[in-house]
């Protein structure tokens, strides 16, 4: 009963739907790829280099002779992959640190909040930037990295949040029946706070699809012949005058994607938790 | 107000130490020989041992930071693994490129968000404002890099207005600086929106009008006046977008600044250069952060006044 209504609620918020349906589009194209892609993403044939879209190659070919529009489709899964990959790692570790913080208060969480404020001050691209030399260059390298960079964002919200629920006569309860800190924190504190979480990692999914992108984008990420967006829209870049489809049609892949998780996300916000609004 | 700034001063100091000191621990923390991520697989075992011994690598972490801290205090950051060149030589350099870059985002930025963010506010509800509500919805979640390559399509290829890359001359800076703009303008309109809409609620704006105080006067010399601290200062609390943002269009248009020789640096993993760079880009965010309070206490007595401790 409950679902039905919050369902009906989905559809009548425009934006919510709308993002949601590009969402499940996304998700239908990323399973189907290898039926959708009418040429395998890593073979080519090199006298077809360049070749402008037609009704054999829809979106052109590429350096290698490639068909860009099979590399596309090839590449929905990864950047899915990484958006959700990257959201989960950054929400384990933002949320269970800002839970320890609230929690236990004191040189706890002064410790965390000062490494999480000084990662938050910091641009985020070059903190994942740093984390991925350290790591070694791979696209699973790049979704810890952005996670390493961007976990504050979950933290500062969950501390506060945990500190006012701390000592509400429901976690007093668990406190009276001999619960560990832990279960304390994760089966007394954590569900209360998890609906504005799920809010919050759809709200910064196209952010973190974005920084994953930049940093494939730069060379860092997916390695070739990985059929990454980030890493085709660069590889086109050198020839943007001779072949701007090489690069126009991932890019538009991109755009939609960003556009889909911001659309769903921002209409999630106002129908779950209005109060995380704001700037 | 110079109590003020001693002890935000020292505060940003130790901004930066912690920053440093994090990189080096992390280094130590890595699983495996510290070297394996340090340098690539072409430097040769002769320089490597050259280099563990150099940095003190066979030492605890914190002697090879306070080693490597005393350096950096007589302005020698080391030597770049890739070109052997100094890297203290090759900031001086890059960085102005880099500033040129940030320097111009940040001041468009100001410019082009307070007048529309005046104008969403004061149409609240109509078509501006919910155009620059969906505008900045949509762009919040779009990398730089994107925008940077549609410039360049629609720019440079489709029209030939503007060079692909280069920094020689104003023409070259005009593209890459639109695009960071394009990207972070749109937080900042909404922040101005906001802001302005809270201050119109205030009484003291009641009262300017109740003292028959023309439109235009009220607008700019109360709400305009008290939104603005708020404004300043998260233009400059946003520097590190800023910044990122210039690290990629730097790479984008082929600029020689600090940003792109990080980007190199993190490729090649030469680590001296990316450690040097997130050095000078924390000092980078404390100096914009204190310049932010600055600018708050020059416009808000109220500021100035709880600085000083209520002498003022």
């Amino acid at each position: 009963m409950k679902k039905k209504s919050f369902f009906r609620r989905l559809v009548k918020n425009k934006s919510c739907f709308i993002g949601f349906i590009m969402i499940v589009l996304l998700i239908v194209v990323a399973l189907l790829d290898s039926v959708i892609a009418t040429y395998d993403y890593n073979k080519g044939n090199v006298t077809d280099r360049y070749k402008a879209p037609s009704a054999e190659h829809l979106f052109g070919t590429d350096e290698m002779g490639r068909d860009v529009f099979s590399r596309t489709v090839y590449g929905t899964k990864l950047a899915l992959r990484s958006a959700l990959l990257g959201a989960a790692i950054e929400m384990a570790i933002g949320v269970s640190l800002g839970l320890i913080a609230g929690f236990f208060g004191k040189w706890i969480d002064t410790t965390i909040t000062f490494v999480a404020d000084m990662i938050w001050s910091l641009p985020t691209i070059v903190i994942a930037m740093a984390f991925v030399m350290l790591l070694g260059k791979s696209l699973d390298n790049v979704i810890i990295a952005c996670a390493l960079a961007g976990w504050p964002r979950y933290t500062r919200i969950v501390r506060a949040k945990t500190m006012g629920l701390k000592d509400q006569p429901f976690v007093e309860t668990g406190i009276a029946f001999g619960e560990s800190k832990a279960a304390l924190m994760f089966k007394y504190i954590f569900p209360n706070i998890l609906p504005s979480m799920l809010v919050m990692a759809s709200i910064s999914m196209p952010g973190f699809i974005g920084s994953t992108t930049t940093l494939s984008f730069l060379g860092m990420g997916a390695q070739p012949p990985s059929p990454d967006w980030g890493l085709a829209i660069s590889r086109g870049a050198s020839v943007i005058y001779r072949a701007p489809w090489v690069t126009i049609f991932p890019c538009l892949a991109l755009i939609y994607t960003i556009i889909a998780f911001s659309l769903f996300g921002e209409g999630l916000r106002d129908l779950i938790d209005p109060r995380l609004q704001g700037n | 107000m110079l109590n003020y700034l001693i002890r935000r001063s020292f505060q940003g100091i130790l901004l930066v130490i912690a920053v440093s000191v994090l990189v080096s621990l992390l280094l130590n923390i890595m699983p495996g020989d510290p070297m394996e991520h340090l340098v690539s697989e072409k430097v040769s075992d002769e320089k490597k041992e050259e280099l563990r011994a150099e940095w003190g690598l066979d030492k605890p972490w914190y002697v090879q930071y306070f080693r490597w801290a005393a350096r950096v205090l007589h302005g020698d950051l080391g030597t770049s693994l890739d070109t052997n060149l100094s890297i203290s030589d090759s900031l001086k350099s890059r960085i102005p490129v880099s500033l040129k870059l940030c320097g111009s985002a940040l001041i468009l930025q100001l410019l082009i968000s307070i007048p529309l963010g005046l104008i969403a506010a004061y149409n609240q509800g109509g078509a501006f404002d919910r155009f620059i509500m969906g505008y900045s919805m949509i762009t919040a979640g779009i990398p730089t890099f994107w925008i940077g390559m549609v410039l360049i399509l629609i720019f440079s290829v489709w029209l030939g207005l503007f060079p692909v890359s280069g920094y020689t001359s104003v023409k070259h800076f005009v593209l890459p600086v639109l695009a960071m703009v394009l990207g972070g303008v749109s937080s900042n309109i909404r922040l101005t929106r906001s802001e302005v809409l809270g201050v119109i609620r205030e009484k003291y704006v009641t009262t300017a009008y109740a003292k028959g105080l023309d439109e235009r006067h009220v607008r700019y010399g109360h709400v305009l006046r008290n939104a603005l601290v708020l404004i300043v200062v998260s233009t400059f609390m946003s520097l590190p977008w800023i910044i990122a943002g210039s690290v990629v269009m730097e790479k984008v248009f082929a600029m020689p600044g600090m940003g792109a020789w990080m980007v190199d640096a993190v490729i090649v993993t030469d680590f001296p250069v990316v450690r040097a760079c997130l050095l000078v880009i924390s000092v980078l965010v404390v100096i914009s952060n204190m310049l932010g309070d600055i600018c708050a206490a020059i416009l808000d007595p109220r500021i100035r006044a709880s600085i000083s401790g209520g002498a003022q």
